[in-house]
C-alpha cells in the first residue's frame, strides 16, 4: 500500500526540519512519481459461448500477464482482479478485442467492469460499474472488434474490479491473445 | 525532459537556494509540464485504400513539452521513459458502407509490434441510424491504453476502413470532431 501525502500546513516560527522536507517534499512528489498503477494482459484469449439463460454465458475474464504493477493491485493465483490498495480515485480502462465474424447476424457484444463482485459472472446488479455494448450488424470478418471502457471510480483499499464479457452470437467466439486485451488502473486523485 | 531527482534531506545540512530551486521549484514545475504531446491534423486526409490500414499524420501540435512529434508526419518518438497514458482517435466522414478502425503500433530499437490497442471495427461502422434513415453520420474510434515506454520507442497510429472507396478522416478545420492524439507522462514504476 502506497502512503497519500499529506501536505503540512507550514506556520509561522516552524523550525524547517530534515524530517519535514522528507515527508512533505521528497515523499509527497515521490508519490505522485510512483502512483499506484497496474496493468494486466492475456495471453491465451478466452472462449466465450452464448446462452440463452443467465448469466448467459458470461465469462469473468483472466488476465494472465502482468505489464506492470507498483502497488500489489495484481497477483497470479487472483488474476480476474485488480485490486484497490491504496484508497483513491482510479482511471480504470477495460478493453477486449473480438475474433472478427463474418455473418449476418452475428450477435452483440458486452464487457461489463463490476466491483466486489466475488468473482460472478452474475450480470445487471449494483456490482456492475460500467458496460460497454456493441450491436454488430454487418458481415465482416476483416476487423476485430472492440469492447472498451474508460471510466474513473472511487476505491477503497481492498475493494477489486472485475471484467466480464458476453457474447450472443449463437456460437462460440474467442477473444485475442496477446497485449491489445488489457485491463488496468491508475491512481489520479484523493476521494 | 529529466525527470526530477527526489533530495533525501540530512539533518544538519544548509539548505541552500540552489536546493531549493533544484529539489522543489524543478519538481513542482516538472508536473506542472510532464512529458505531454497532444496533436492533430487541421485538414481532412483520405483514406486512399479500402481494406487497408493507413498512418494518421498530424500538422498541429496542441501541446508538446518534450519535443515527441515534429510538427508534421505521423511519428511520435518518446523522449523520457516511464508510463504514459496514450490516446488518439479518428473520425471518418460519414458513409453508410463498411467497418472503422484505428490501431497503435509500438517500435523499439528498429523492431516494430503491431495492435497495441484496436478500437473500432464492425462495431463502429456508419451509424444505426443510418440504416434506418438512409442518412449517414461521422464515425470515430477511440484508443485508450497505458504503454510503458523507454526513450525512443516510436508510436504510430493506423485507420482503418473497408467503405469499398477512398474515405475522409476528418480535420480540426472542418468538423467540431476530429482526428488527434495525445501521449501523457503517468509516473514510473
Amino acid at each position: 500500500m502506497a502512503t497519500i501525502p499529506s501536505p503540512k500546513n507550514w506556520a509561522s516560527g516552524d523550525e524547517v526540519t530534515a524530517s519535514q522536507f522528507n515527508t512533505d517534499i521528497r515523499d509527497g512528489f515521490g508519490f505522485l512519481k510512483h502512483r499506484p498503477m497496474a496493468l494486466v494482459y492475456d495471453s491465451a484469449g478466452e472462449t466465450v459461448t452464448f446462452s440463452a439463460s443467465a448469466p448467459y454465458g458470461a465469462v469473468v475474464y483472466s488476465w494472465d500477464t502482468l505489464e506492470f504493477d507498483n502497488d500489489g493491485i495484481w497477483s497470479s493465483g487472483a488474476n480476474t482482479r485488480l485490486t484497490c490498495r491504496t484508497t483513491g480515485i482510479y482511471e480504470i480502462t477495460s478493453h477486449v478485442e473480438w475474433t472478427g465474424y463474418s455473418n449476418a447476424n452475428a450477435g452483440n457484444r458486452y464487457l461489463f467492469v463490476t466491483k466486489n463482485n466475488a468473482g460472478s459472472n452474475t450480470l445487471g446488479t449494483s456490482a456492475d460499474i460500467a458496460l460497454d455494448q456493441q450491436y454488430v450488424k454487418i458481415s465482416d470478418s476483416s476487423y476485430p472488434q472492440s469492447t472498451h471502457v474508460c471510466m474513473l471510480a472511487s476505491l477503497t483499499s481492498g475493494d477489486y474490479i472485475e471484467t466480464v464479457i458476453v457474447n450472443t452470437k449463437t456460437t462460440a467466439l474467442t477473444t485475442i491473445a496477446g497485449y491489445s486485451n488489457h485491463f488496468s488502473m491508475c491512481f489520479v486523485g484523493s476521494s | 525532459m529529466a525527470i526530477p531527482v527526489l533530495r533525501n534531506w540530512s539533518v544538519g545540512e544548509l539548505v541552500t537556494a540552489s536546493m531549493m530551486n533544484n529539489y522543489v521549484r524543478d519538481v513542482g514545475d516538472f508536473w506542472l509540464d510532464v512529458p505531454w504531446v497532444h496533436m492533430d491534423n487541421s485538414a481532412n486526409v483520405s483514406h486512399t485504400t479500402s481494406g487497408s490500414y493507413q498512418l494518421l499524420t498530424f500538422n498541429t501540435t496542441l501541446r508538446d513539452t518534450d519535443n515527441m512529434h515534429p510538427g508534421s508526419g505521423g511519428v511520435f518518438t518518446v523522449a523520457t521513459t516511464g508510463i504514459y497514458q496514450v490516446h488518439a482517435e479518428v473520425m471518418f466522414a460519414a458513409n453508410l458502407t463498411g467497418c472503422r478502425g484505428l490501431s497503435v503500433d509500438r517500435t523499439r530499437s528498429g523492431v516494430s509490434t503491431t495492435g497495441w490497442c484496436r478500437s473500432g471495427a464492425c462495431s463502429s461502422y456508419a451509424d444505426d441510424i443510418a440504416t434506418v434513415d438512409s442518412v449517414a453520420f461521422e464515425t470515430s474510434c477511440q484508443i485508450d491504453r497505458m504503454m510503458s515506454l523507454l526513450a525512443g520507442d516510436e508510436l504510430r497510429f493506423y485507420g482503418y476502413q473497408n467503405s469499398g472507396g477512398a474515405l475522409n478522416m476528418l480535420g480540426s478545420g472542418t468538423t467540431n470532431y476530429y482526428t488527434q492524439a495525445s501521449i501523457r507522462w503517468l509516473g514510473q514504476l
